[in-house]
């Protein structure tokens, strides 16, 4: 009697115990869905095996772009405010299943409500509160007048007009959005000290101020240079949010004149005692307003009472789910405790095997690809002013061999190019997702500086063949090959990447290169090429679609820190295309500057990657979402519920 | 006794010190806060704005006295990430990380003490060969993967609890769980061992002739007197498991203070960063302190040797 007593716990605590082991044996042989690492033999082309998991199904409501993205001065065009046609026929009948939309995200690094106190891809929690100039329409990343109904640019491309929509109300009562509203969001965007990841465009570089018209009409001028950009970085695609002036004037009564300096001294241009009011809960324009937001867990957000000018959201509910740890996002994606998520691409395939869908971002939203570092044009010092007296012969590390002037530096970087296989590291590490890549941070999907003539070049330049590699490696001096460090770092959106840059080694050393991996932290890295301090290695690079203007203004200037690859040419072509204001001229000098950039091979072009999402089919019967906007999981007004 | 007594708190305010040495240096070492908050697009006078209103342009010896003399009035400084007080984000985090902890010293304890009992009772039985098992098990297992396999059939293929989060008392059973099984098997084998000792004693050995039933001597007479060892540890643990809770918090998204240090770590938010380590530090000397001076008291022998 008494053993029988002493065992009903052991009894359990055994059962338990046979229990976890078995999960973890099964844990341990389960299919490996990381990128492979290369063991390539010695004298074969290395080969990369593909997973042994099945590849990635995708489900067949994966929204199709409409069209290519327009040109910067396509977009310059006045445009009006038009009703588009845009979400396929969705059943609108019954009860919805659910409402409240359950979203689980990657919580940005930054977390407040608050426009200069996140990044860009901060604005992601509050998406669905706030409206922007003009956004992105989410199927083809077309421009839609959104607070904004119109917009011109003036000849000289120095003064943007804008008309403005009437009747728009703030949340909570704090009135009708005016121009006054977008005079005091450029005010408190550019104050100086706003982290915001794009505010630095407005302030600096072109720089911008606003002259009220009335209060439906309002001009932007450009302080430094005309900008047929302008409108791009006013948009959901980089934005700069609109904050209600009233709100923010709250505790300063006598205006601007209680509005204060920061600790500097500087002229805020905002009133900062109403900074902890506005943080608590921020009115906005949309169709949702704030609810809660609590650190480390989530935030609430609901439906405005009041019929919203732009969209009637399907659920009356938005809860947004901060979970850093990815296999945790999928577990709580399995157990159906949210509807929409971002779940790793390695882990799509168990999401798709449990049920859920996976749906890609409309367009290409990102891209990876590598970069021969040290190919800027200075000794370490940023240049002043646009063209310098430095050339690329004169002062970079000569020592390295992809830097070598002339066309002994060209042809190490084509034989470097053409040593890898992007096919088959596309299939053996991005399953098969990633598509042609043909300049670091330059998409087809951005047609301006794409030259389609540059798909005849591809296999002479980078196209796989290891025995020209070698060839050319010998050519240019180096038969035995050379070291190097290859610097590598996970990267958010991107967490292959190290893989990548494994499967790139293997590849090199296949030719007679000797790379070595230096696995850094990747805020390290970014202090030593913010620096210019990579005249040593090869390093990853992930960034999102974008307009050429924006690419060549980030990666291929001479007066940014980043210097991917830069020439007097570039800065010249570029220069005169920022001030282009007729269409064929600036996309004739975009056309030069990516030209330069594909001929002289100045980087290791990668893969374009979409973005996805994962859906539970049986809550959400439709979700699109552009995929390059800052904050990628956004349009969730627009979510489509399953009724029944 | 006194000047044993000072002896320690000294020692203790030393290992503190080179403690906050340590934290500050390796925060340094890793990495830029700048560089992880702020974007690529950010520009370079940006970047030197917010350097200098957050002191990171000042010298390194600078930047740690300051830190120090900081620390020393009671202000542990404004996160960078949350861009509030650190010791406002403390107070609102550490209650979760209490009360997961609390769970799992009570999970602990409820899976420990049965366990080693009855392996000593049972010694060398299949019982004792499976209780040991288990407990290795626990101890053996990464935290983070037992974690998420409870998560995997609990929550995923059964859907009894939740995956995550904070809510109600379901929401703590997996966490605490996970939490509490790591320590299962030194409190197992200590209540094992102590429990040998005490049912190898003649006053149980008479008790057995007296007729007494089994239960009766190995759970009233044995058990409460070979508690005294295991439970000293047992005290110990707490402190241990709230300091341990950082990976279970982040798998778990339990909003207590080791999910804000990772986000911290992620964002390279130093002051963060140094003020938790700084009050797990303090916990643990402290704790240590505490127990040095128990003992003494209870044993002269102790402070005598000292």
């Amino acid at each position: 009697m008494s053993i029988r007593r002493h065992l009903k716990l052991p009894a359990i605590a055994l059962i338990a115990t046979l229990t976890l082991t078995v999960f973890l044996v099964a844990c341990g042989g389960a299919e490996e869905t990381a990128a492979p690492v290369q063991q390539a033999p010695a004298t074969a082309a290395p080969q990369v095996e593909a997973p042994t998991n099945t590849p990635v199904v995708r489900a067949t409501n994966t929204p199709v772009a409409t069209g290519a993205l327009p040109t910067p001065t396509q977009r310059a065009s006045v445009l009006e405010s038009t009703p588009r046609p845009t979400a396929p026929p969705v059943q609108q009948e019954g009860e919805l299943v659910s409402e409240r939309l359950i979203v689980v995200l990657d919580p940005p690094s930054l977390e407040s409500m608050l426009d200069c106190e996140v990044t860009g891809s901060g604005v992601v929690n509050y998406r669905m509160s706030m409206e922007f100039m003009i956004d992105a329409n989410r199927y083809d990343g077309e421009y839609e007048p959104t607070l904004a109904t119109e917009w011109s640019i003036s000849d000289d491309g120095m003064i943007w007009n804008f008309k403005l929509r009437q009747g728009v109300q703030w949340h909570d009562d704090w009135g009708e959005f005016t121009a006054e509203d977008v005079q005091h969001s450029l005010a408190y965007y550019t104050n100086p000290d706003c982290r915001a990841s794009y505010s630095d465009y407005f302030r600096s570089n072109p720089g911008a101020a606003v002259d009220i018209v009335n209060d439906y009409e309002l001009n932007m001028r450009m302080l430094k240079r005309p900008a047929v950009d302008f409108v791009y970085w006013l948009s959901g695609f980089r934005g700069m949010p609109i904050s209600s002036k009233a709100q923010w004037d709250q505790a300063c009564p006598n205006g601007a004149a209680d509005y204060g300096n920061n600790e500097a001294g500087l002229d805020l241009g905002y009133c900062l005692a109403s900074r902890d009011l506005v943080a608590e809960k921020s009115a906005r324009t949309g169709p949702y307003e704030y609810v809660s937001f609590e650190e480390g867990v989530g935030w609430e957000w609901s439906k405005v009472e009041y019929d919203h000018w732009r969209v009637d959201p399907d659920f009356s509910e938005i809860e947004i789910k901060d979970i850093r740890e990815p296999a945790t996002r999928l577990a709580v994606m399995q157990a159906r405790e949210a509807h929409i998520g971002s779940v790793n691409r390695a882990l799509l395939q168990d999401a798709i095997d449990d049920g859920l869908e996976v749906v890609d971002s409309s367009v290409t939203a990102t891209m990876a690809w590598a970069i021969f570092g040290g190919l800027y044009y200075s000794t370490g010092e940023t240049p002043e002013g646009y063209v310098e007296d430095y050339d690329i012969v004169g002062h970079r590390d000569e020592e390295l061999p992809w830097s070598i002037p002339g066309d002994t530096g060209r042809t190490v970087r084509i034989a470097m190019n053409k040593a890898i296989d992007r096919d088959a590291i596309n299939e053996a590490i991005f399953g098969g997702a990633g598509e042609h890549h043909w300049i670091g941070g330059i998409v087809p999907d951005f047609p301006a500086g794409y030259n389609p003539a540059w798909e005849a070049k591809w296999d002479e330049y980078y196209g796989y063949d290891p025995e020209a590699a070698k060839q050319l490696l010998a050519e240019a001096g180096f038969p035995n090959g050379f070291s190097f460090r290859v610097i590598s770092y996970p990267l958010g959106g991107v967490p292959e990447i190290p893989d990548m840059l494994e499967a790139m080694s293997a590849y090199w050393s296949q030719i007679g290169l000797d790379p070595t991996i230096e696995p850094i932290e990747f805020s390290n890295w970014r202090n030593e090429y913010r620096g210019l301090n990579t005249d040593c290695c090869i390093y990853p690079h992930r960034g999102p679609a974008a307009p050429i203007d924006t690419r060549v203004h980030f990666y291929y200037s001479a007066e940014r820190f980043f210097r991917m690859y830069t020439s007097d040419d570039i800065q010249n072509y570029k220069e005169q295309a920022l001030r282009a204001l007729n269409e064929s001229d600036a996309t004739h000098l975009w056309q030069k500057v990516s030209d330069e950039i594909y001929e002289q091979v100045g980087v290791i072009p990668g893969w374009t990657l979409p973005i996805s999402a994962t859906i539970d089919p049986d809550v959400v019967a439709e979700y699109v979402f552009l995929g390059p906007n800052n904050g990628t999981f956004i349009y969730l007004e627009y979510v489509k519920g399953v009724r029944e | 006794m006194q000047r044993f007594i000072v002896l320690r708190i000294l020692q203790g305010l030393l290992a503190v010190f080179v403690i906050s040495l340590i934290v500050f240096a390796l925060s340094r070492v890793a990495g830029d806060p700048l560089a992880a908050i702020l974007d690529d697009e950010a520009g370079k006078e940006q970047i030197e704005r917010l350097r200098q209103s957050w002191g990171l342009d000042k010298p390194l010896h600078v930047q740690y006295f300051t830190y120090m003399r900081r620390l020393l009035t009671g202000d542990l400084g404004v996160s960078f990430r949350w861009d509030r007080p650190v010791l406002e984000l403390i107070a609102e985090r550490l209650p979760a990380t209490i009360q997961l902890s609390a769970f799992a010293l009570v999970v602990t304890g409820i899976i420990a003490f049965p366990i080693g009992v009855l392996s000593a009772v049972k010694k060398d039985s299949w019982f004792d060969a499976g209780g040991k098992m288990f407990a290795i098990l626990g101890q053996s297992a990464p935290t983070f993967a037992v974690g998420l396999i409870l998560m995997w059939v609990f929550a995923v293929q059964l859907g009894w609890l939740p995956t995550s989060g904070k809510g109600g008392i379901k929401h703590i059973i997996l966490p605490g769980f996970a939490l509490g099984y790591y320590n299962v098997a030194a409190i197992m084998r200590l209540t094992r061992s102590s429990m040998l000792d005490v049912l190898d004693t003649e006053y149980v050995k008479l008790a057995r002739i007296k007729g007494i039933p089994e239960w009766k001597i190995v759970w009233k007479h044995c058990f409460r007197n070979a508690l005294i060892g295991p439970l000293t540890y047992f005290s110990l643990i707490f402190a241990i498991l709230i300091t341990g809770s950082v990976v279970i918090e982040t798998v778990f998204a339990w909003p207590g203070l080791g999910l804000m240090v990772i986000e911290a770590i992620n964002s390279k938010d130093h002051i963060v960063v140094q003020a938790v380590v700084m009050l797990f530090a303090l916990l643990y000397v402290g704790i240590n302190i505490i127990t040095d001076i128990t003992y003494a008291y209870v044993d002269p022998r102790i402070r005598y040797n000292q």
